[in-house]
């Protein structure tokens, strides 16, 4: 099987199944963490395209600005539903899956 | 390819031709065929490469080292004591650090988000190493030093710092955690896009994008330091806010914040991160060097290499002297001068650096 065949089903497939864990997770700071995983799948097939200047554009914009622009933005929300201090306010509640 | 990759070349041919020789020797006919394949122009190539990442890391992490110890003297100086005193002038201190904090527990918070716990510190130190890779330390001795668009990879990696620090400040479960990832990324933020500024405003002026090509027109030019003096400071303070020291030191104030993001990381893990920091200072000293001070050229006397070193260990001692001779500042202080001080800068050396374009005088 041809190498650059192979390694991009391996990216494409790690950047479709993050997308899909995206929507799947529970836990909406694990989901930005998948998204930003799904930005670095495409950054990485635009890299298989021999673009590496996208490539570069792709990480700096997205996993370096938009992410974390996305984490501030649920952190500076309520804290109950980012799920931090969980020992103070429900000492018995279960992790969210 | 530099000269460093052709003589690893040569000697990965020389080692893995031993090997294959040594596998011949056993008569078993599977081993010699595997001996024939090691010796195959794509395994020479990739042990090749990982010897001169392994090599230049290495040499990168032992001058990161040598910052720290440089900082614990001069530090020790400026407050009119010795500084540490352990072994040869004090640098067996940082091995005697190395070896107590590898000696300790690997301790993982009860309530904490294991995987992202796990996750953020390597992708934290993982981007500090490969931000190693970017810097060359001369046209010979450097991992690619020709490449393209070397100066915007660099500023690419640099960027996923901000997303680990506040996954890892989120996934310890901790107040003091949280709020220094917070502070971290959005000082980060702010201060990032006037350093973005600075470099752009070195690139329209060299009209290049690797480091060989801004080296080279700055030895047949003029250190870039001269005509761009604001971008210049501009870039020396944002750097010094970037690499989380002294006066934008609040993502992790001891007094308030514990160890900031770092809190509830224990062992090697926490070792790391307390030399990334000076990694990423030192990246950021070579930077500088790079885009403003002529990078590795210099008079012939000594080599190309001890010049680059030598520059870098001078602008990281005036990193030093900020440090000693300032004290912390706001957050909101922090913000307003990234935003209102430092932007417009960057946004003035940018306009001189095209007005000098345009009129011709480079």
């Amino acid at each position: 099987m041809d190498l650059d065949l192979l390694f991009f089903l391996i990216f494409s497939g790690l950047t479709v199944g993050c997308a899909i864990m995206v929507l799947a997770t529970k836990d909406i700071v694990r989901s930005v963490v998948y998204l930003a995983a799904t930005f670095i799948g495409v950054a990485i097939i635009y890299l298989f395209l021999s673009s590496e200047y996208l490539f570069l554009i792709q990480i700096l914009v997205y996993v370096g600005a938009i992410n974390v622009l996305i984490l501030f933005g649920i952190m500076l929300t309520k804290r109950r539903m980012v799920g931090a201090d969980k020992c103070d306010d429900e000492p018995q509640r279960r992790r969210s899956p | 390819m530099s000269t460093l990759y052709h003589e690893l070349t040569n000697f990965t041919e020389w080692l893995l031709g031993l090997v294959a020789s040594l596998l011949d020797w056993t008569k078993l006919g599977f081993l010699s065929d595997f001996g024939d394949w090691l010796q195959t122009e794509p395994v020479v190539t990739l042990v090749a490469t990982l010897l001169v990442a392994v090599i230049f890391l290495i040499t990168a992490m032992m001058f990161g080292l040598c910052f720290i110890w440089e900082e614990r003297k001069f530090l020790g100086r400026f407050m009119d004591r010795r500084g540490t005193q352990v072994g040869m002038l004090g640098f067996f201190q940082n091995f005697a650090d190395g070896i107590k904090v590898v000696l300790k527990e690997h301790i993982v918070p009860k309530d904490s988000d294991h995987a992202l716990f796990e996750m953020a510190i390597f992708a934290y130190l993982a981007s500090t190493f490969m931000l190693f890779g970017c810097i060359p330390f001369s046209d010979n001795f450097a991992v690619f030093p020709n490449v393209n668009l070397a100066v915007l990879l660099g500023i690419a990696i640099f960027s996923f710092g901000p997303f680990a620090i506040l996954v890892g400040g989120w996934a310890s479960n901790n107040k003091f955690t949280l709020i220094g990832g917070m502070r971290a990324a959005a000082q980060l933020i702010a201060l990032e896009i006037p350093l973005l500024l600075c470099v752009v405003s070195v690139v329209v002026l060299t009209g290049d994008l690797s480091f060989v090509g801004i080296v080279s027109w700055q030895e047949h030019n003029i250190w870039l330091i001269v005509p761009l003096f604001i971008g210049a400071v501009t870039f020396f303070v944002a750097s010094v806010g970037e690499s989380e020291r002294i006066p934008f030191d609040l993502p992790e104030a001891e007094a308030e914040l514990v160890e900031g993001w770092a809190t509830e990381y224990g062992d090697v893990r926490w070792g790391l991160q307390m030399a990334s920091d000076y990694f990423r200072a030192y990246i950021l000293c070579g930077l500088f060097t790079m885009l403003f001070l002529g990078g590795w050229a210099g008079p012939d006397f000594i080599w190309a290499e001890a010049w680059y070193l030598a520059k870098t260990f001078i602008v990281f001692f005036f990193f030093i002297w900020v440090r000693a001779a300032t004290v912390r500042i706001r957050t909101d202080q922090i913000l307003k001068l990234g935003w209102r001080r430092l932007l417009p800068l960057a946004v003035l050396n940018l306009f001189v650096a095209i007005a000098l374009k345009l009129a011709g005088v480079f």
